[in-house]
C-alpha cells in the first residue's frame, strides 16, 4: 500500500482523489494532498504497478507532470486523471 | 460592415488603395469624405492591398483637427485638462476659489458652444439660445426675490439643501471674472510649468478677497432659498431638453472623431449637460465644507450680481465663449503635452471628488451621473503606462522539457544514455532536441524556411482521437482529445511553440511501439503530404511504420479543417493543386523519402538519426546520402545540451 492512501485525512478539503490511468486502461485511485508533491503518488503508483519510476511518463490534461509539482500548482480538481504512459522509446533491435 | 467603421478604419490606416475607397472631400463629418469604389471587395484583394502584413501597412489615430475642436466641443479633453491645470498642486487649502472661477468658465463654454455647433443650420438656434437664457435667468430673479424674502437660516442643515441652493450658483456666471481668470489661464499655460507658482499665488490673492467678500455679505446670504432653488432646478433642467438635439447631432458626429471614447461619451455629454448644473453645485458643496458654509453663499449672492450683467449681455456674452471656446481648446494640447508625473498624480483629484460628491449627495442619479462623465476622462489617464515590473518565471504547463539541474545521479546518467553508444534514446531526448528546433526556427531571424515541431505526447493524442475516431460514428470532437490538438495547431501547447499556420513544416516523431523503433515524418502543407524519414529499412518493415503513420495522416487534415487551419494559412483547398481534388477526410499522402543514411543494424541510434535529420532539414538543408557518424552526433548533442545547461 502507498504512502499516500494512508494519509490522515483530518482536512479533507485539504485533500484531492486522483486517477491514475495506465495505457491499458487500468485506473488506480490516489488520494493526496493538494499541497504534496506529485512524486508521491508516482512513486506509490510505480510501487504498486511495480514499474521503474523512470520508464513511465505521468501526463495531466496532455502535458507531462514533474515529480515536484503539486496537485494546488497545476489546479487539479477532485477526480482529475492523470495518465501513466509508458515512455516511448527507440533503437531499432530489429 | 457598418459604413461608420468602415470610414474610421479608412481614416485610420495610411494606405487606402485607391480601388477601394477614395478620399474624395475635406468636409468636417469625415463620413462625408470618402467615396467607396469597390462596393464589395473581395477579401483576397483587401488583404493584399490593404492589409499586406510586410510591415508597411501604417495605422495612425484619428486626431481631431483645429477645425474641429473649434466646430465641436470635444469637452473631456478641457474638462478634466482645466481641473487638473489649475488645481494640479494645490491641496485643499486653495482649490475652492478655483473651482468657483473655474466652474463657470466651463459652463459658459457649454452654452456658447452649442450655438456654434448650431450655426450651418440657421436661425433657429438662436431662438432657442434665447429661449434657454431666458429660463435660466428667469429663476435667478425669482430666486433673489426669496432671498430677501425668506430669513430663515439653514445654513447648518444638511448638505442636501444647500447643495440645490447652489444649484443656481454657477448658473451665475461673472463674466468678468471669468475672462480675468481665463487670461490668467492663457497666460500660465504659455509659461506652463514654471508658472505654476503664479498661479498658486494669484489663487491665494483671489481666496482672500473672496473670503473677505463673503463676509462681507454673510447675513444677506444666510436665508437662502429651497423654494428658489426649486425653481431654479427647473428653470435648469429645461435647459437639457432644449439642447439636446444639438447634442445628438455633436453624437453623432463625434462618434467618428473620437472613436474609443465612444460609448462613454455618448453618455456622458448627454448626461454632461443634463446634469452639469446640480454637478457643478456638487463640487462647490466641497468647497463649503473647507470654508464655512455661511461664506458659500455669500459666494452665491456675488455671483447673482455678476450674473445680472451677464444676462444682460447674454448674447455677448455668448459670442465671447464662442471665441474663447477656440483658444482654450487650442491650448489643452499643450498642457496635456507637458504633464509630467506630478500632473498625473493629480489625476486622482476627478475620482476623489466623485466619491465624496457621491457620499454626500442624496439624489444619487444626478451625482452618479457625474461620476460617468469624469471617468471616461479619467480613467484614461489613470491608465496611463506605468510600466509594470514583469516578473519572469516559467509557467506552469509551458515549460522547456530541458529540466536539467545537475544535480543528481539520474540527471548524469541522462547525458550517459544520450552521449554513449547502444543505449536507445526515449521520448525525453527527442523532446528537448525538438524543443531546441524549433526554438531556433522560431528566434532565428536570418532563416527564411520557417518549421516548427511538436512533442512526442502528440503522437500519443494523435492515438487516442484516432480510437476515438474509428470507434465513434467518426465523430471527431468525442472525447475531448480533439481541443489538445487544437491547442498544438494555435501555438498554446508547448514552449516556444508558434502557431502552425505561419511556419512551412511541421516535424514530428513517431514512435512505432512494434518496432522499438523511432521514424521522423514530416508534415508539409503546401504539397498536403507527409514525408516520412526512417533510418532503418527492412522488408516488412516499412508495412508497420505505415499504420502508425496512418492515425496521423487520417486525423490531421480533419484537425486542420476542425480549427480552420487553411483559412488561416490562406489555402483555398477549392483552388490549391494540391487540395481541390480531395476531401477534407481524405487523407494526407505519405511520401517515403529513399536514399537516406542508415543506420547500422541493431545499434540503438534511430533517435539520434531522428534528430539529425530534423536538425539538417530545418536548416533547409537536403539529407546527403553519406553516413552519419552516430557515436559524434550523440556527444555533439550531449555535449551541446550539457554545456548549454550548465550555463542555463
Amino acid at each position: 500500500m502507498s504512502g499516500v492512501t494512508q494519509e490522515d485525512d483530518k482536512k479533507p478539503a485539504d485533500h484531492i482523489n486522483l486517477k491514475v490511468k495506465s495505457q491499458d486502461g487500468n485506473e488506480v485511485f490516489f488520494r493526496i494532498k493538494r499541497s504534496t508533491q506529485l512524486k508521491k503518488l508516482m512513486n506509490a503508483y510505480c510501487d504498486r504497478q511495480s514499474i521503474d519510476l523512470n520508464a513511465i511518463a505521468f501526463l495531466f490534461d496532455g502535458r507531462r507532470l514533474r515529480p515536484d509539482q503539486t496537485p494546488d500548482e497545476l489546479e487539479m480538481d477532485e477526480g482529475d486523471e492523470i495518465d501513466a504512459m509508458l515512455h516511448q522509446t527507440g533503437g531499432s533491435l530489429a | 460592415m457598418p459604413l461608420a467603421i468602415q470610414v474610421w478604419l479608412y481614416e485610420c490606416c495610411l494606405n487606402v488603395p485607391p480601388k477601394i475607397a477614395l478620399k474624395v472631400e475635406n468636409q468636417i463629418p469625415r463620413l462625408l469624405n470618402w467615396k467607396t469604389i469597390a462596393p464589395r471587395p473581395r477579401y483576397e484583394f483587401l488583404m493584399n492591398a490593404m492589409f499586406k502584413d510586410n510591415d508597411k501597412v501604417v495605422f495612425k489615430n484619428i486626431e481631431p483637427t483645429e477645425m474641429k475642436l473649434v466646430k465641436f466641443e470635444i469637452p473631456q479633453k478641457n474638462v478634466t485638462e482645466d481641473e487638473r491645470s489649475v488645481d494640479s498642486d494645490d491641496d485643499f487649502q486653495d482649490p475652492p476659489q478655483k473651482k468657483i472661477n473655474e466652474r463657470p468658465k466651463k459652463k459658459q463654454k457649454v452654452d456658447s458652444s452649442t450655438p456654434v455647433a448650431k450655426k450651418p443650420s440657421g436661425k433657429k438656434q438662436v431662438n432657442i439660445v434665447d429661449a434657454h437664457t431666458q429660463t435660466r435667468t428667469l429663476p435667478h430673479r425669482a430666486a433673489k426675490a426669496v432671498v430677501q424674502s425668506k430669513a430663515d437660516s439653514h445654513v447648518e442643515k444638511i448638505v442636501v439643501s444647500k447643495r440645490e441652493s447652489h444649484v443656481e450658483k454657477e448658473t451665475f456666471i461673472s463674466k468678468k471674472v471669468f475672462d480675468a481668470f481665463r487670461k490668467e489661464v492663457r497666460q500660465e499655460f504659455k509659461g506652463v510649468r514654471e508658472d505654476f507658482t503664479r498661479i498658486h499665488q494669484l489663487v491665494k490673492k483671489k481666496f482672500k478677497k473672496m473670503v473677505k467678500a463673503i463676509e462681507h455679505s454673510k447675513q444677506q446670504h444666510e436665508d437662502t432659498e429651497i423654494e428658489a432653488q426649486q425653481m431654479d432646478y427647473a428653470g435648469v433642467k429645461t435647459s437639457p431638453q432644449q439642447f439636446s438635439p444639438t447634442v445628438d447631432q455633436n453624437l453623432d458626429e463625434n462618434q467618428f472623431t473620437i472613436p474609443d471614447e465612444l460609448l462613454p461619451s455618448l453618455n456622458a455629454y448627454r448626461r454632461e449637460n443634463i446634469t452639469r448644473h446640480p454637478l457643478t453645485t456638487s463640487e462647490e458643496e466641497q468647497i463649503n465644507e473647507h470654508f464655512n458654509d455661511k461664506k458659500s453663499k455669500s459666494v452665491v449672492q456675488d455671483h447673482c450680481q455678476e450674473n445680472k450683467e451677464n444676462v444682460g449681455s447674454s448674447s455677448k456674452a455668448d459670442m465671447h465663449g464662442e471665441v474663447d471656446l477656440g483658444t482654450e481648446e487650442m491650448t489643452t494640447p499643450k498642457i496635456q503635452e507637458l504633464t509630467t508625473d506630478e500632473q498625473r498624480d493629480e489625476t486622482v483629484l476627478p475620482d476623489s471628488q466623485d466619491t465624496i460628491a457621491d457620499d454626500l449627495l442624496l439624489s444619487l442619479n444626478v451625482y452618479s451621473s457625474k461620476s460617468i462623465i469624469v471617468h471616461p476622462s479619467a480613467n484614461r489617464e489613470l491608465q496611463t503606462p506605468i510600466p509594470k515590473l514583469r516578473i519572469r518565471r516559467p509557467s506552469k504547463f509551458k515549460e522547456s522539457p530541458y529540466t536539467m539541474k545537475f544535480r543528481s545521479a539520474d540527471d548524469k546518467n541522462w547525458f550517459y544514455t544520450m552521449g554513449f553508444p547502444d543505449q536507445s534514446w526515449t521520448d525525453l531526448y527527442i523532446d528537448v532536441c525538438f524543443y531546441y528546433l524549433r526554438k531556433k526556427s522560431k528566434y532565428d531571424p536570418n532563416r527564411s524556411y520557417k518549421c516548427s515541431t511538436v512533442d512526442c505526447n502528440f503522437m500519443n493524442i494523435i492515438r487516442s482521437v484516432h480510437d476515438v475516431y474509428s470507434a465513434d460514428a467518426e465523430n471527431l470532437t468525442a472525447g475531448g482529445h480533439v481541443t489538445h490538438l487544437n491547442e498544438y495547431i494555435n501555438g498554446f501547447r508547448m514552449h516556444a511553440v508558434v502557431q502552425w499556420h505561419t511556419v512551412k513544416d511541421i516535424y514530428i516523431s513517431v514512435n512505432i511501439k512494434e518496432q522499438y523503433h523511432w521514424v521522423l515524418t514530416i508534415l508539409s502543407f503546401s504539397e498536403r503530404c507527409i514525408f516520412l524519414y526512417d533510418s532503418y529499412e527492412l522488408s516488412g518493415h516499412y508495412s508497420i511504420v505505415l499504420d502508425a503513420i496512418e492515425k496521423l495522416v487520417a486525423i490531421i487534415p480533419l484537425c486542420l479543417e476542425h480549427c480552420d487551419f487553411y483559412v488561416k494559412k490562406r489555402i483555398h483547398v477549392e483552388n490549391h493543386p494540391r487540395y481541390k481534388d480531395k476531401d477534407s477526410s481524405d487523407m494526407f499522402d505519405v511520401l517515403f523519402q529513399e536514399s537516406l543514411p542508415q543506420q547500422p543494424s541493431g545499434s540503438l541510434d534511430c533517435g539520434v538519426y531522428v534528430v539529425t535529420y530534423a536538425e539538417c532539414l530545418s536548416y533547409g538543408h537536403k539529407i546527403l546520402a553519406n553516413e552519419f557518424d552516430a557515436n559524434a552526433l550523440r556527444t555533439r548533442y550531449a555535449a551541446l545540451l550539457w554545456d548549454y545547461g550548465t550555463r542555463k
